[in-house]
């Protein structure tokens, strides 16, 4: 039945999107083999996701633009496609989990695709039960959608391509959202499907989930393939070069903690006291948690998806009362009327928090709230952030690591005390990474705390002072990351 | 690969049970086809015996499916909705007596509303699109009710959202506020709202895309759904009160 000895075979294809200003395609020469796994990275916008768009036929049947060259996919011509048929042929997964569902119970989702093509109700039985054996997630099926973690939706998703008996995947970041738990589940995955010999299209920053299942590596910029190398090579990498072209770590254990920061003396800053949280009695979130976060380090929290971290974090924030407990800053008690602003939530998904129509607008709404005037203020701020040159800008037209930048700016101008920062890491390449990096640490430098809720163990590495483990609602550990407890960190990450 | 043949049973025990349902609901057409009477029911009717049954029947049918405590906050919403409106008729007052034209309003479209969340709660978006299905309803109809369907729990998720990153913003929703910058307080909901709402329908009707939501093949169904006895019963009822609503409800 194949024909051809490529999955995928590019020549000098050429693309350009009519509608918006992103980066298309310049001179794409690629050839994937039948079962090849290859890995596409470069920094966001370098033209990675435009790639897989035209595997999987979005471009240029959803995105429209201008398409150059010859493609074929399974031996057969681009053109010559169905986009329903092709659907049978290349499975795609996407970034965001909670935006690639469509029922709300997950049976039916994995069924969805065989609906929409139809399949008879026999065959789509067997289809799930084969999905739900060769993948092992039987305990997902009959579930509400609404109730799996990050992880969970990401693995219905494949599923849910799987079910459509696909020989080609394609993946868009798909672990962008996820935590190192996750990560780890969603190489099992990736592992099974090489196993069966799908041919693998992947999209990624994170790369080290990837080292035991790529074939080869693919490093886009300016929407050209410029570099590539085999794993083998890849691995030879070395860490200046990898810095100078943005790429995130191979393998987790060469990631050295390099950062010595003065061991000043700890100074107090925010503290908990037996803090408990219950939004139903029989289910505690915290239990009876103490720990103290020194003003003058920067803390990392963290720990697996659903177990109190965000929890935690939104306590501090004033978005959720506790049941019982105390939380103070230098000593004082605060109060949960008082907290929201005094501790200032970014949340991982900083468009949220945007809601005037210009820059300037942004910080002098939160100067009002934090009961301060002033112009200079804002304009201060503002430098500081470097957001001086937009501030006429409308906040949505922003990039993801400008909203950042302009919702950190709100709450410097709220006067607020604390800064918490939801995985403000997460889907950055390693350029972006490093800007964080010394973002937190300038602000830290105007005396405002930072704690930071993490799954990225390069940037906790590269930032972070100290460490608070959380698990099952409890504080499971607490320590200073340095050398001696390097094992320990990397330990949690990789789930061994 | 090894399969492990240990889950393959009750992996078809599970699908089976989801698919025979031990769960007692109706049909979705019946569903909707009662959502109708009671829509024209609660539009024709006078009378407060022909109300009365109407609610009292929506509250059985809540309770065939199980439904209790939507049965129970419900029948109470209706109550103290009657017990208000029987006050505020007897306050001769113009703002009381506007109030009181808003709540006889309410009570008009109640009856709908409470089925309508019944029909929400109780059924899977697979059940409507097998259901329609068996009429050869074109995808242009059942695939916009996958979509709204599943856009309700969204909507829910991505308020909670944008009202958790406006109290952190220091932007308070209270009365006050809404009653002296309803413009700006609706512009500090809406915006957002709508621009992550935009942002999830983009990304979701691509990934539709990847899963042949554009195919032109005759669609099928997961799910197998058949009419009951039970729905003609409950056809019945709803209509005999929809012939009684006609009639003026003139019992006396």
């Amino acid at each position: 039945m194949v024909s051809s000895p490529f999955a995928v075979k590019m020549e000098n294809v050429n693309f350009r999107y009519s509608s918006c200003a992103a980066e298309g395609l310049r001179d794409i020469n690629l050839s994937v083999r039948h079962g090849e796994c290859i890995v596409l990275t470069g920094a966001s916008g370098c033209g990675k996701t435009s790639l897989t768009r035209i595997v999987n036929g979005l471009i240029p049947h959803f995105y429209e633009g201008e398409l150059r060259g010859d493609i074929s996919i399974g031996g057969k011509n681009i053109t010559s496609w169905k986009l329903d048929e092709l659907s049978m042929k290349v499975g795609s997964v996407f970034q965001n989990p909670r935006s690639q569902f469509f029922n709300l119970d997950t049976t039916n989702e994995i069924a969805f695709g065989c609906e929409n093509l139809g399949i008879s109700r026999e065959q789509i039985l067997q289809r799930i039960n084969k999905t739900v054996t060769d993948l092992h997630i039987e305990r997902l099926i009959n579930r509400d959608v609404f109730s799996l973690s990050g992880g969970e939706k990401q693995m219905l998703a494949i599923a849910s391509a799987y079910s459509l008996g696909p020989d080609i995947f394609v993946l868009d970041e798909p672990s962008a959202n996820l935590d190192a738990f996750a990560t780890n589940q969603l190489r099992e995955v990736l592992e099974k499907l090489k196993g069966e010999g799908k041919t693998i299209l992947i999209a990624e920053h994170r790369l080290y989930y990837l080292a035991d299942i790529a074939d080869r590596i693919l490093y886009m910029e300016k929407g050209r393939i410029v570099k590539e190398w085999s794993v083998k090579e890849f691995g030879e990498v070395s860490k200046e070069q990898r810095t100078e072209l943005g790429i995130r770590a191979w393998n987790l254990s060469q990631v050295k903690i390099e950062h010595h920061r003065s061991t000043s003396k700890e100074e107090t800053g925010l503290s908990v006291e037996h803090l408990s949280v219950a939004y139903t009695p029989k289910l505690p979130i915290l239990c009876d948690i103490s720990c103290t976060m020194p003003r003058n380090k920067i803390t990392a929290v963290i720990g697996r998806n659903g177990q109190g971290k965000s929890t935690f974090a939104r306590c501090l924030c004033g978005l959720t009362k506790e049941n019982s407990g105390k939380v103070s800053y230098e000593g004082k008690e605060l109060p949960y009327k008082k907290r929201c602003g005094k501790n200032f939530l970014v949340m991982q998904n900083p468009s949220y928090q945007l809601f005037s129509d210009s820059v300037m607008g942004e910080v002098e709404l939160s100067l009002k709230s934090g009961k301060k005037g002033g112009t200079t203020e804002a304009w201060d701020i503002l430098r500081l952030l470097s957001l001086d040159e937009f501030v006429e800008q409308h906040p949505m037209s922003l990039s993801g690591g400008q909203k950042q930048r302009l919702a950190i700016a709100a709450g410097i101008a709220q006067n607020a005390d604390v800064i918490i920062l939801d995985e403000p890491t997460s889907g950055l390449d390693y350029t972006n990474m490093l800007r964080v990096h010394t973002l937190l640490d300038q602000i830290q430098a105007r005396g405002k705390e930072i704690i930071v809720i993490t799954h990225d163990y390069e940037f906790l590495v590269n930032t972070c002072d100290c460490v608070i483990e959380i698990e099952d609602g409890i504080i499971t550990d607490q320590y200073q990351i340095n050398t001696e407890n390097e094992n320990k960190l990397l330990r949690f990450f990789m789930n061994i | 690969m090894k399969v492990d043949t240990r889950c393959v049973p009750s992996v078809a025990k599970s699908t089976d049970a989801l698919l025979v349902g031990d769960r007692r609901t109706l049909e979705p057409r019946t569903k909707l086809l009662i959502l109708l009477i009671i829509n024209i029911t609660s539009f024709v009717q006078s009378n407060v015996l022909c109300e009365t049954i109407c609610i009292a029947m929506i509250i059985f049918a809540m309770l065939y499916h199980r439904s209790y405590r939507l049965a129970i906050k419900n029948l109470l919403l209706f109550i103290a909705m009657a017990l208000l409106i029987l006050l505020t008729l007897r306050v001769e007052n113009t703002v009381v007596g506007m109030l009181s034209v808003v709540l006889i309003m309410a009570r008009k479209i109640f009856p709908t509303f409470m089925f309508a969340a019944l029909l929400m709660s109780t059924t899977q978006v697979g059940e409507m699109t097998a259901s329609l299905q068996t009429m050869h309803t074109p995808r242009q109809i059942t695939i916009p009710i996958v979509v709204i369907m599943r856009f309700f729990p969204t909507i829910k998720e991505e308020s909670r959202g944008v009202l958790d990153a406006a109290k952190v913003r220091g932007i308070r929703f209270t009365f006050w506020n809404f009653l002296s910058a309803p413009g700006k307080m609706m512009e500090y909901i809406m915006v957002p709202l709508m621009m992550q709402l935009s942002v999830v329908a983009e990304e979701l009707s691509a990934a539709a895309v990847t899963r042949g939501i554009d195919s032109d093949k005759q669609r099928t169904s997961l799910y197998q759904t058949r009419f009951g006895i039970v729905d003609i019963i409950f056809i019945l009822l709803f209509s005999a009160n929809l012939i009684f609503a006609f009639m003026g409800g003139g019992i006396w």
